[in-house]
């Protein structure tokens, strides 16, 4: 058979048969009766093609469980990001109106400064009081 | 006359400009001395200002409430101060570089040791512009609120308002 399929063989271990050629020797080992190294070669190749993949678990029962983790963590930046901006923005509102507040001040301050110099001129008017009262009793 | 008239009209943007640039001039003269202090709140910040009050203040709180509806017409203030310094000479200058006859003078103190005006600048019957300068042998403030009033608002700044805040400005002050 060997000397039959010689040429092929060769050409087989050079890779350059086709596939009609290679049903052609591995039918000619089926119908071999002897055991010999291309028979134990062909059981080896029968075997390996008699192999199928293993199931592989795929983590798809934990799939939901990342997701929801991977939500909730994105939704937890997003509300410390909202967080912290809402926090600078009060801190530059307080700024703002205590800049404002300061400003207000002094010129209430000002202000009061200058009414109570009128207060004062009012109080003065009334120096004069006792010299009035003293002409019109004079003049009673 | 006509033309004078127009003339005149097209000519007083620009003397108002002047004026604002006068300001800014005198600001920007003492902006490096580092005895002044220099605060601009902008139209931005006021605002702001606003939103910090209306969500802090308490219900039927009459001077909040008014403080408010000031800072809603106050567009920006400028105030440039200084302590430590000569502040009568800072005023004669301050004083020389405006042009009088735009601010309407609404009080004038003055005594050995100070200085202090007040001056307005009206359109149409509402202030554009409240001015206030004070010099003292120890100190300068030059304050510039610029906005849309009128004499009834600036009336809770010189009554005995309680300005929201201003406690605890002025304790927060005293710890420095």
């Amino acid at each position: 058979m060997e000397n039959k399929h010689k040429d092929l063989w060769e050409k087989y271990w050079k890779g350059e048969t086709s596939v009609a050629e290679e049903k052609i020797l591995f039918q000619a080992l089926e119908e071999e009766p002897e055991d010999g190294e291309l028979k134990t070669f062909y059981s080896g190749i029968q075997s390996l093609r008699a192999e199928r993949p293993k199931g592989i678990h795929l983590p798809l029962q934990s799939f939901l469980w990342q997701k929801m983790a991977a939500v909730m963590l994105a939704f937890l930046t997003v509300a410390a990001c909202w967080w912290g901006y809402r926090s600078y923005e009060q801190e530059q509102e307080a700024r703002a109106y205590r800049q404002v507040v300061e400003a207000m001040g002094k010129i209430q301050f000002n202000l009061k400064k200058g009414t109570s110099h009128l207060e004062s001129m009012e109080k003065i008017k009334y120096l004069n009081s006792a010299a009035n009262w003293y002409e019109n009793d004079k003049n009673n | 006359m006509k033309k004078t008239i127009l003339l005149a009209l097209c000519l007083l943007p620009c003397w108002l400009q002047a004026q604002t640039e006068v300001i800014e001039k005198f600001y920007e003269k003492y902006r490096q001395d580092e005895r002044f202090s220099r605060v601009y709140i902008s139209p931005k910040l006021m605002q702001m200002a606003g939103g910090f009050l209306s969500s802090n203040m308490e219900q039927e709180d009459e001077d909040a409430e008014n403080l408010m509806e000031l800072i809603t017409r106050i567009k920006g203030i400028r105030i440039l101060s200084a302590e430590k310094i000569g502040g009568l000479s800072l005023f004669d200058e301050a004083m020389g570089e405006l042009k009088k006859n735009l601010y309407e003078e609404l009080m004038d103190v003055r005594d050995k040791e100070s200085s202090l005006k007040f001056m307005v600048r009206e359109e149409g019957g509402r202030i554009k512009e409240l001015l206030m300068v004070s010099g003292s042998t120890s100190e300068f403030t030059f304050i510039s609120m610029l906005g849309d009033f009128t004499y009834q608002d600036l009336n809770m700044l010189s009554e005995n308002t309680n300005l929201p805040g201003m406690e605890e400005y002025g304790r927060a002050k005293k710890q420095k």
